[in-house]
């Protein structure tokens, strides 16, 4: 497959603010991969802009913030890929190791280089970034991006020493919910009518007293008990008394 | 064996025997008879208490539960006297119904997720904290003991532990509260190292597995901190009761199986962020996500999208743990499960406060493939983030950027908003069409020029510029000027000229970047130049 697939995406650094600030977050995890045609890659140029100011309400709008984050420099991170080692651009991947930024800052209107000046939400949805992949090759420019800033582990590494994505075990949050069973049941509906089942077999009965049903049996065509039921009370059973016993065994 | 738990009103115990589960193991099971018995009361013994006490009767005799492998009914009830104790079943009718039941809230939060539960079963030490005043930056971190709260736990930090550090500014985070209101990174981080001390003794000093804030030294607030165990090994000691499902009146006896499995219930969810491909910037000498704890979840990212996957890094959250309690039956009820992440700061919410809460949203989907049902996932504001399956009893977080807000590794606690992002070709010398630019001159003299080049399309690479070049029918021209000698910050002419424009070609949108996002003169000002950046100008010939 002929021609080239951009893939950007922008990282936020708090680098140097006046009162300090969080150490750097990894990038943003929405990737964006564009089709960067048949045309020399070098000459075009991608333009990223965030619509929408109420989606940084985090982002703290001055530098000694009470709440949310902080962060001075923004910068692209971009990556050219040649098609030529795919079928099709779905196929095409980036490589993670070949990632690069670029800073992009000074495009926010009303940059400064002041410690004390931060991005905020009004001024990073004030621009259309410009980002030229004119001088991509160049390595002042667009510089290489790797997680070191996260002190991101290697394989040598015991396990109980370093933290990686991935390694993620519980769950910081709770889940409610009510449950439900899809119940299947073998119903066998019996009737003990006044004037049966009234008579035991049990040594002990007089055979005049009342019965009491302790246990209901099911049995297969070769007479195996199959199925056993209980009750935790007895249930008395003569002639004055009619019963309906359902059997509802589930599955 | 046991016996049946006295209860009001009656239920029956019922279970299929070893022969009858041997029976369907091998298709063979049917039910033909049926026999009712008493063969544990005994109306001799029941007559004799009856007689000192009138109130008694067999109603009163506790009974065996039923057995996998039960004994025999030794005594019948027979429909006549003498009468065959079996009767045969004429039909055996099969239905469905749904059992319903409301599951309490299980995780690591308390009273409508307001506050952190800092139980042994959560957590190994929830009363650290750490002085803001000390926070610098680096991998070394002071954790103090709280002085009005240490106790509950005498647990210290050991390698491998997470530390979660409540970080702030200016409000104290110590204590129980989730400080929805003041919105501020809550981090997790895994302990690489105790460097000295004890928490018991006052302070102990940690190292952590990647660099802390630097939040200067002026702070003089507390930041609270707990340490969890990364693997929590839950002692068994919450039970949740579980309700019984049914119940029969008087005149009609229900079989059921109320002989439910051990209900010790683990408190808490567990995540898995999956990734099937590398996360960028991870290097050669990097941890691969093949080698990640979650790798032999890889197989799941696949299955939950029809072998067809969209994304290649999930999150699920799910009920995995040891115990045989079947706490969540056999599925979510339709679209009543709601994940609280109370900790997050999601750019999607409408107020800016900490957390989010994600519901089912709209109606029930098939996924065809695996003819399994699903709901799609959503905030408040019904911002899809992922789908719950129900019959399976997971979520699955399908938000690239919620997934990395929810990593412990991601160093954030926040989402970071979406964009939208096009490309496209600087607009070119018309073909046919011959210009020709003089090089790059500098109008003032306190710097000088030390590379002037110029890309053509044919070449795709930078090509030294000397002197007058004339481009004809060129498709893609860019030209860059690299300067030294110059004091950062100053402000820098650059004359970049254009001769020879044919009649009616006009020269127009010369840009410069870096500095000034678009100019239409040919004479730029550079503000506030610094030698560390190159300086490069796009042509843009416009033959209208």
């Amino acid at each position: 497959m002929d021609g080239n697939t951009a893939f950007i995406s922008y990282v936020l650094i708090p680098s140097g603010i006046t009162d300090g600030s969080c150490s750097q977050a990894v990038h943003c995890n929405y990737i964006k991969k564009i089709n960067l045609g048949t045309n020399n890659p070098y000459v075009q140029e991608i333009s990223l802009n965030f619509p929408n100011a109420s989606d940084f309400k985090f982002l703290a709008s001055t530098y000694n913030t009470t709440i949310g984050y902080t962060a001075n420099r923004i910068n692209a991170i971009v990556q050219i890929v040649s098609n030529g080692a795919f079928n099709s651009f779905e196929e095409v991947v980036p490589d993670s190791t070949a990632w690069k930024q670029v800073n992009i800052t000074r495009q926010v209107t009303g940059y400064s280089s002041s410690a004390s000046w931060v991005l905020t939400p009004a001024n990073i949805t004030s621009v259309v970034f410009k980002i030229s992949l004119l001088q991509y090759d160049n390595p002042t420019i667009f510089l290489p991006y790797n997680l070191t800033y996260l002190n991101y582990p290697t394989p040598s590494q015991p396990e109980d020493e370093r933290l990686a994505f991935g390694e993620a075990t519980f769950f910081f949050g709770n889940v409610e919910t009510k449950i439900m069973a899809e119940v299947y049941t073998t119903d066998i509906s019996i009737n003990l009518p006044l004037n049966e089942f009234n008579s035991s077999s049990n040594l002990s009965w007089d055979g005049v007293e009342t019965v009491y049903i302790s246990e209901i049996g099911i049995y297969d065509s070769d007479k195996n008990l199959v199925a056993i039921g209980k009750l935790n009370d007895p249930v008395a059973k003569d002639a004055t008394i009619a019963r309906t016993v359902v059997f509802a065994l589930d599955f | 064996m046991a016996f049946i738990e006295k209860k009001n009103p009656v239920v029956m115990n019922i279970k299929l025997t070893s022969k009858g589960r041997e029976l369907l193991s091998s298709g063979q099971l049917d039910f033909k008879y049926y026999a009712i018995g008493d063969s544990e009361v005994d109306y001799v013994f029941n007559a004799e208490v009856n007689a000192v006490d009138s109130e008694y009767s067999a109603f009163d005799s506790t009974i065996l539960r039923a057995a996998d492998k039960n004994a025999n009914i030794i005594s019948f009830i027979p429909r006549n006297l003498s009468g065959d104790p079996y009767n045969e079943m004429t039909n055996v009718p099969s239905t469905a119904y749904n059992v319903e039941n409301q599951i309490e809230s299980l995780g690591f939060f308390t009273e409508n997720n307001t506050k952190y539960i800092t139980d042994s079963n959560h957590v190994k030490q929830p009363d650290a904290m750490v002085f803001m005043g000390t926070v610098a930056g680096g991998n070394s971190i002071i954790l103090l003991k709280n002085p009005s709260t240490y106790g509950t736990s005498g647990e210290e930090p050991a390698v491998g532990d997470l530390l979660y550090v409540k970080w702030t500014r200016y409000s104290q985070t110590t204590g129980v509260t989730v400080q929805k209101n003041y919105p501020y990174p809550n981090l997790f981080y895994k302990i690489t190292g105790i460097t000295s001390g004890s928490l018991a003794s006052g302070s102990v000093t940690v190292r952590v597995d990647r660099n802390i804030p630097d939040f200067g030294s002026g702070l003089v607030v507390y930041a609270g901190a707990m340490i969890y165990y990364n693997e929590i090994a839950f002692s068994g000691g919450t039970i949740l009761s579980m309700s019984p499902t049914d119940y029969l009146d008087e005149s009609v006896l229900t079989f059921l199986e109320n002989s439910q499995c051990p209900t010790i219930v683990f408190p808490y969810w567990n995540m898995s962020i999956i990734f099937t491909e590398e996360i960028a910037g991870v290097q050669a000498g990097n941890l691969k996500y093949t080698q990640f704890k979650d790798r032999g979840l890889g197989g799941f990212v696949s299955y939950i999208q029809n072998q067809a996957p969209l994304y290649k890094k999930l999150g699920v959250i799910h009920y995995t743990n040891s115990s045989p309690a079947n706490v969540y039956g056999e599925g979510f009820l339709q679209d009543t499960p709601t994940v609280d992440i109370p900790t997050i700061m999601w750019h999607k919410s409408t107020t800016q406060t900490l957390g989010t809460t994600l519901s089912p949203i709209g109606g029930q989907q098939l996924l065809a493939g695996l003819n399994l049902y699903y709901y799609d996932l959503a905030d408040s504001q019904g911002f899809v983030v992922g789908k719950v399956f129900p019959d399976l009893k997971i979520f699955v977080i399908e938000d690239q950027e919620l997934l990395f807000a929810m990593s412990y590794k991601s160093n954030r606690s926040w989402t970071l908003p979406n964009y939208t992002a096009i490309t496209q070709d600087v607009p070119d010398v018309p073909v046919g069409i011959a210009v020709t630019w003089n090089q790059p001159a500098v109008c003032c003299g306190d710097f000088c020029v030390v590379c002037t080049q110029y890309c053509h399309s044919t070449s795709g690479s930078w090509i030294p510029f000397s002197g007058q070049k004339s481009l004809i029918g060129v498709e893609n021209t860019g030209y860059m000027v690299i300067g030294c000698n110059i004091s950062s910050g100053d402000d820098l002419d650059i004359c970049l000229c254009a001769i020879d424009i044919p009649t009616g070609v006009k020269f127009d949108n010369v840009r410069v970047r870096d500095d000034e996002p678009e100019l239409t003169a040919s004479l730029l000002n550079v503000t506030g130049y610094t030698s560390t950046n190159s300086y490069y100008f796009k042509s843009c010939i416009d033959g209208d």
